[in-house]
């Protein structure tokens, strides 16, 4: 096994907090290996401003799922980007026959921060601190106050347009200036406020609306998953990696697959990470003294799987449990007839919709008989009438013409962390590089179905209070997994017998080993994680660098 | 032709000025076997009733009675004897109108007329 250098630190993944996590260390002037399993990509594999007619397929490819049976079913994994999603025959995974889980996963540098939905809230103490208002699951060992500061150095780096609502349940994040609302939207806005009190805000979005530090505003093109030429929304490869490259301590090392963490007995502590070239096969081993894992939610942990029997880290017994998704695919939606429909197809067009922070169970704790919320993300705008009926001039003339200006709310609901939700390593099945495999088990419980149909039947009657017609509720629970906000199984705690992780993010029990991404989440909350991911990074590594100082890892 | 007589030339392009037939035949070339067999199948069946309704292929009959057979398949919901007709109508409606509304020429034709994309705001003032 041939060994590389040794470094300060090794960031494994390159995503969201990856990015975070590698600039953080290396300005503060550690030497710092990046692993990416993935190749590294340039601005010149974006294809965002690529017309439909110039795509072979026209966007509508019928050979995507050859490869990618379960990445294809994403929205987001399309004609022009699907290489950037891992290919399923070669990342497989099982779960039980009757609990299927869509994974949606990517390889490639700067992970699926290049293709994310960018919606971005942070979570308040109505979040940290669920377990002990209503009494379920474990509260986080963290609270917003002590994330705040956290959350602002994030929010001002990477840039977050949206409005200030002034609502504890949803806190404000620093802003650029919103987004606009149509008129569809200001409609609602102003009837559920008028008729319920309750917000409906422009979405809270990391695509800037005026120039950062090099950056441009977004021209609304678009398709922000197929990448951005002037990097208006946040992805770590422009932004925070390369931060991290212009320190001079970077080091990245893409097409390498992480297999384990290595552990040296005599100390107790992590030495490195144990590598398979994704091209060529060779195993190689890179060592330092300090290893952050942010390789996602389900890769850092089978990571810590794989790395010992019964697992790394894992005196708890928590490791791979609680595992959660946000429950969505529904909630209704209804047309405007008292907005003129003329419809506008392709750019410009605003890459971002509306959303109804939680008002469910923010003075009470149970609703309906379910506890914790639900959000909603939407929006309304005129569209085609593309289903129109018939053929020939009459329905060219409909398509354009019959439009009509349309509305939708879809619920992003609260997951509850059960022990039985968990991923496990399948003993009998190994991916292209050899490595184990997960079995992933999870099934929505009875509080996340209550709160999914309170939620659809709240969505109809909000859009009928707003005056709209034909109001249809809309959808079926979601698939879990396929709302891609997997977190927990590694999750934060005080008590080392009932997490993997400390409130530093630093595991129980190995000093040197931390897990920053979306595993460590004690709870889901009902918000887009990834703001918290990166603001829960950028602390554990503040923490690292302190102890890292004193010599105290 | 078919795709033509579902999106025709008006004062804007139509499907076969988008080359939209071309489109399509590719599209088709690229499916799995059963779904590019279906549509075979379904071209068969659209000439076999033809015949039988007016004692020609569908290409060779009068624009009248082409239109009037694509007008019985795009309404005979529910009819199981017409069942194989109305799914192949689905179908090539379907391409159609994905190769014309992605063409340059359909985009244009949906966005003419001094239309405002809505991405911008409300410019009303909020008075609806």
């Amino acid at each position: 096994m041939a060994t590389t250098n040794t470094y300060d630190a090794i960031v494994v993944g390159s995503g969201a907090t990856g990015g975070w996590a590698a600039k953080e260390l290396t300005e503060a002037g550690l030497t710092v290996a990046v692993l990416e399993a993935g190749p590294k990509i340039t601005p010149k594999d974006f294809s965002e401003h690529i017309q439909p007619y110039q795509l072979k397929f026209r966007g509508a490819d019928p050979h995507i799922l050859e490869k990618r049976p379960i990445q294809g079913l994403c929205y987001a994994c399309r004609e022009s980007n699907q290489n950037w999603f891992v290919n399923d025959i070669e990342n497989p995974y099982t779960t039980p026959k009757d609990q299927p889980f869509n994974w949606i996963r990517m390889r490639v540098l700067g992970g699926r921060s290049l293709s994310w939905g960018r919606q971005s809230y942070r979570m308040g103490d109505i979040d940290f601190k669920a377990a002990s208002r209503d009494g379920y699951g474990e509260d986080w060992p963290i609270s917003h106050a002590e994330l705040k500061p956290f959350y602002e150095r994030v929010e001002r780096y990477i840039g977050i347009s949206g409005q200030e609502e002034n609502y504890d349940v949803l806190p404000d994040s620093v802003f650029q200036p919103p987004m606009a609302m149509t008129c569809g939207e200001e409609v609602l806005r102003d009837k559920v406020k008028a008729k319920y009190g309750r917000i409906v805000t422009i979405g809270r979005v990391a695509i800037l609306t005026r120039p950062l530090n090099g950056r441009q505003p977004c021209h609304y093109c678009g398709p922000c998953e197929q990448g951005c030429s002037t990097f208006s929304y946040y992805s770590s490869p422009w932004t925070t990696l390369k931060a991290a490259g212009e320190t001079g301590k970077l080091t990245l090392i893409t097409d390498a697959v992480a297999s384990h963490v290595v552990m040296d007995k005599a100390t107790g502590k992590a030495s490195g990470i144990a590598y398979i070239d994704r091209t060529t096969r060779i195993p190689r081993e890179v060592k330092a003294k300090v290893i952050v894992l942010c390789a996602s939610t389900l890769e850092s942990t089978r990571l810590l799987l794989n790395s010992a029997t019964g697992g790394l880290a894992n005196s708890s017994g928590a490791l791979g449990h609680y595992l959660m998704d946000h429950i969505y695919g529904g909630g209704a939606s209804g047309e405007m007839p008292m907005l003129r429909a003329n419809p506008w197809s392709g750019p410009p067009r605003r890459p971002n919709g509306i959303y109804i922070p939680r008002f469910r169970n923010v003075k009470e704790t149970t609703t309906n008989g379910f506890i914790r919320g639900y959000g909603y993300q939407g929006g309304s705008s005129p569209s085609f009438a593309m289903g129109a009926e018939g053929f020939g001039a009459g329905f060219k003339k409909a398509v354009r013409e019959q439009g009509k200006w349309t509305v939708n709310l879809g619920v992003w609901g609260e997951c509850l962390p059960r022990y039985d939700n968990f991923v496990e390593i399948n003993k009998d099945q190994v991916d292209a590089w050899g490595i184990p495999t997960l079995k992933i088990n999870m099934k929505w419980g009875e509080n996340e179905l209550k709160l999914f149909e309170d939620s659809r039947v709240q969505a109809a009657e909000m859009l009928e209070a707003s005056g709209v017609a034909n109001v249809r509720i809309t959808g079926t629970p979601s698939i879990p997994g396929f709302c891609i906000h997997e977190v927990g199984t590694a999750r934060m705690g005080h008590d080392p017998k009932k997490s993997v992780l400390n409130g530093f993010n630093q595991t129980h029990d190995v000093k040197n080993l931390f897990v920053t991404d979306g595993a460590c989440y004690a709870s889901s909350a009902c918000q887009n994680p990834t703001l918290s991911m990166m603001a829960i990074t950028v602390r554990a590594t503040d923490h690292i660098k302190e102890r890292f100082r004193r010599g105290e890892l | 032709m078919l795709a033509d007589l579902i999106i025709p030339r008006t004062e804007t392009p139509g499907a076969k000025d988008a080359k939209v037939n071309e489109f399509i035949d590719f599209y088709l070339s690229e499916l799995p076997v059963d779904g590019r067999s279906r549509f075979i199948q379904g071209l068969g069946w659209l000439d076999g009733y033809a015949i039988r309704q007016h004692g020609l292929p569908f290409a060779r009959l009068s624009s009248a009675n082409q239109t009037a057979v694509l007008t019985t398949l795009s309404g005979a919901r529910g009819n199981e004897e017409l069942r194989q007709g109305t799914e192949f109508f689905r179908q090539i409606k379907q391409l159609t109108v994905l190769g014309y509304y992605t063409s340059k020429a359909g985009i244009d034709e949906l966005n003419r007329g001094g239309r405002v994309p809505a991405s911008f705001g409300c410019e009303h003032g909020g008075k609806h």
